[in-house]
């Protein structure tokens, strides 16, 4: 399996595409989140690539200005950034998404203003609303407009409606594709694991699209004769914090459990919902960032019922909640969620104020080892 | 159920009872009776049918005192519950429905109160029902809360979605210009809500009286600014932080109406006499601090606690920030007014660094502070962030600061001897 070793690759050197592209003389927007449209950025012919923390990579220089009480993996991902991870990055978007990533900004401003010579460019902040009203639709298409002029602007070319055409034709496929992967997880017996899964997915945030989009179809020719994945494993959904590294599920995956979906957004959330190709394409790509729900959504009500969905059309055996120090915004859905996973008789188990690095991952092992048993004698 | 009494909450909790804080003023005074007999008279007037509005207290607030809507604010009702000592028990309600300890407690723990449905024991005889909600996106967790208040009485929620800054200009309070497509969003937001009320409520919003109120909160903000600056000016103080609190804060929940403008003027003129005659707060004062943030509302005299023996006095609250900012005098119309006032009380409450520093330091000199105290408050990040940037700045000038952990409404962890024993010790350090 190539095609997957090389979309391991990329996810293992996130940075290693972006870098390929530059030292040809292309330039790189680091971004952060599933708010920013990742369209605009590849019609302006220019390389999206998105931000992550790093568990093994400390947080000495993040300390120093941002408080301990920030989600643990924007603390990372700050650090990182400071550390100079992405000092060739021409420009660094980032959203209005929670409490935390919209300080990421500010912080990243105020340590510019300290010091200049920082290494990383000035963010720009893309505010996209919270809530769906009409009014919330027509404030985030403004914001995509001004998000169009301001990587104009940057470039010196127009962003036309032909190159955002296609930019969309080609998140459409790769989102269509990892569909197709999905499916390969939710299939009795899964013909891969979460693990693999996360690595697949993943790899199309830090590396070309179309090139992503050739392994896909690689990687799907090839699928048919990728051996059953565990049939006596339990299969399990994973909801929660962002996840943006292996050990969770690694973890839960050497339990005798395969992680068949999840809600999180370098998850199966990253490519739900097409981009709408009969609509004007600012408009159809301000509706799709706009409307995906996400923890930060208002009413939260909206998110709690995305996460049932998915849930219900996988027909997990069991749900682990999995929830990072600080982040607040999905904690807030647990209580709701489990109440319906009780209604529905499916089984779940929390952790709480997770640290971003599993230092001391035995405790964990043990609870989710007796929970699988525990699946496994009902 | 037998009915649960206060005193059993009380000592099933925690034996800590916090200290009240020592204003001066009979301002001060008179504002805590009138928000207690304001509560009363929503009471009252929800008994009598009238439909009452929950509010957090960064919505246009002006627009339901225009309307003559008896308004509820959970935040205040927060405090307030902080203050009785009953925070931990309504955590722990609030804990048991699986809702994480490390979540918002400041705002959210009026959800214990709500869920447990027991007058008796609530502070001042509980909530009363809510018509509607209204909410701002300020922060993660406060639609959410609000979500939650909605659904357990089965009413409907208003929603401002709240833009961001995303530029400032170095010296922010002298220039706040506000990007002009966050504030026409505003405004459209705001005549949303004005038909939403109108419509729950079946009230009427005039023009003509929501000019009034925005007017009276002009001259209500103009009041507290020239008391302030005289305030400022005064070494020793005339005044400290305990009648900051009843005054800016409790005002703060009307702006517009009659009595804050009465109130303000009341207070401008209760300063004006003290700094006349010469009356001082502490005639030992040696060392002037700020305050980063709310108090810890469970002990709001720990902020009084270092006057007697080091003569230590909290001269300035960050609570409170950006009062010249609040004023809008050339509006085009009142909407516009309030619209641009709240995104900007935005920027300033929520403590965005390139407003915080630079502002913190202007107030540290105009003030002639010597040292800053932080109250680290984890669970609430929208009040208690970049600590560390201010920090940065204050000491680069010269201004010494110190931090203590703890929280604004929940005492659970609150270890009174060691908060007061880090505090005198950094402020002997000051005094050598």
């Amino acid at each position: 399996m190539i095609a997957f070793e090389t979309m391991q690759k990329y996810y293992r050197e996130r940075c290693l595409a972006a870098r390929e592209w530059k030292r040809k003389g292309g330039r790189v927007v680091a971004y952060f989140g599933n708010e920013v449209p990742e369209e605009l950025i590849l019609a302006a012919e220019l390389f999206p690539l998105r931000i992550t923390g790093n568990p093994l990579s400390g947080g000495e220089l993040a300390d120093r200005y941002m408080e301990y009480y920030f989600d643990v993996q924007v603390r990372s991902m700050y650090n990182e950034i400071l550390k100079g991870v992405y000092d060739f990055a021409d420009m660094i978007i980032i959203p209005h998404s929670s409490d935390s990533v919209l300080r990421l900004y500010y912080w990243l401003w105020e340590e510019k203003r300290i010091n200049e010579a920082m290494p990383f460019v000035r963010p720009y902040l893309f505010d996209k609303p919270h809530t769906v009203t009409r009014g919330a639709g027509l404030y985030m298409l403004n914001r995509v407009r001004a998000l169009k002029q301001r990587l104009e602007q940057f470039t010196g070319l127009e962003i036309s409606s032909e190159s955002l055409l296609q930019a969309i034709a080609l998140t459409n496929e790769n989102r269509m594709l990892l569909r197709k992967v999905a499916d390969l997880r939710t299939a009795t017996p899964p013909r891969i694991s979460g693990t693999e899964a996360l690595q697949i997915i993943g790899a199309s945030l830090f590396m070309q699209k179309e090139e992503h989009n050739k392994l896909l179809r690689q990687f799907l020719q090839e699928a048919e004769q990728l051996p059953a994945n565990g049939d006596s494993k339990v299969r399990l959904f994973i909801s929660g914090s962002t996840v943006d590294n292996l050990q969770f599920y690694e973890l839960v995956e050497f339990c005798n459990a395969v992680i068949i979906a999840e809600d999180v957004d370098t998850g199966n959330r990253y490519f739900d919902g097409l981009i709408d190709k009969s609509l004007d394409p600012l408009e159809a790509i301000a509706n799709r960032y706009w409307l995906l729900p996400s923890p930060q959504t208002v009413p939260m009500a909206i998110y709690s019922s995305y996460v049932l969905e998915k849930i219900k059309s996988v027909r997990p055996q069991g749900v682990i909640f999995n929830y990072l120090q600080w982040d607040d915004a999905p904690a807030w859905h647990y209580p709701d969620l489990k109440s319906e996973l009780d209604k529905m008789g499916i089984p779940h188990l929390v952790f709480e104020f997770q640290e971003y690095l599993l230092a001391a991952p035995q405790r964990l092992k043990t609870r989710i080892e007796a929970f699988i048993e525990s699946i496994g004698d009902r | 159920m037998s009915q649960v009494k206060k005193e059993e909450i009380r000592a099933g909790t925690e034996e800590f009872r916090g200290a009240r804080s020592k204003p001066l003023l009979e301002c001060s005074r008179l504002a805590s009776v009138y928000f207690k007999n304001y509560f009363r008279e929503v009471e009252e007037r929800a008994a009598q049918g009238e439909p009452v509005i929950w509010l957090q207290v960064d919505c246009p607030q002006e627009i339901c005192h225009a309307m003559g809507l008896p308004v509820f604010y959970p935040m205040h009702y927060s405090a307030l519950m902080a203050a009785k000592q009953m925070s931990p028990y309504y955590l722990n309600i609030q804990n048991q429905r699986g809702y994480f300890r490390d979540l918002c407690r400041y705002c959210g723990h009026a959800l214990g109160c709500v869920w447990d449905h027991k007058s008796e024991i609530a502070p001042w005889g509980g909530p009363p029902k809510p018509a509607a909600v209204v909410v701002a996106t300020f922060d993660d967790p406060i639609a959410k809360v609000y979500e939650l208040f909605a659904r357990e009485y089965n009413v409907p929620m208003f929603v401002i979605d709240r833009t961001m800054w995303s530029n400032f200009p170095s010296r922010f309070w002298e220039d706040p210009e506000i990007e002009p497509h966050r504030l026409e969003w505003e405004v459209e937001q705001y005549e949303g809500l004005i038909a939403f009320l109108e419509t729950i409520t079946g009230k009427t919003l005039t023009e003509t009286k929501l000019r009034q109120v925005v007017d009276s909160s002009n001259q209500q903000f103009g009041y507290f600014i020239k008391a302030m600056n005289m305030v400022a000016g005064t070494v020793p103080c005339t005044i400290t932080v305990a009648d900051h609190m009843p005054n800016l804060i409790c005002t703060n929940y009307f702006r517009g109406t009659e009595w804050a403008l009465e109130h303000a003027r009341r207070f401008y003129e209760e300063i004006k006499e003290r700094v006349g005659k010469g009356l001082v707060a502490c005639e030992n004062e040696k060392i002037r601090l700020g305050w980063e943030g709310a108090a810890p509302w469970f002990s709001p005299g720990f902020l009084n606690a270092f006057e007697e023996k080091y003569g230590a006095v909290f001269v300035w609250l960050g609570y409170i920030t950006g009062l010249e900012n609040f004023v809008r005098l050339n509006y085009s119309d009142p909407l516009t007014a309030l619209a641009s006032r709240y995104l900007e009380y935005l920027a300033w409450v929520s403590h965005f660094p390139p407003t915080a520093c630079s502002y913190y330091l202007h107030m540290a000199k105009k003030y002639k502070l010597n040292g800053f105290v932080f109250l680290v408050a984890e669970s609430c990040k929208a009040l208690t962030a970049s600590m560390r940037f201010i920090q940065r700045e204050l000491q680069a000038a010269g201004i010494a600061t110190t931090e203590i952990t703890g929280d604004i409404v929940d005492a659970r962890e609150w270890d009174d001897t060691k908060a007061r024993s880090q505090v005198a010790s950094w402020i002997e350090t000051l005094l050598t």
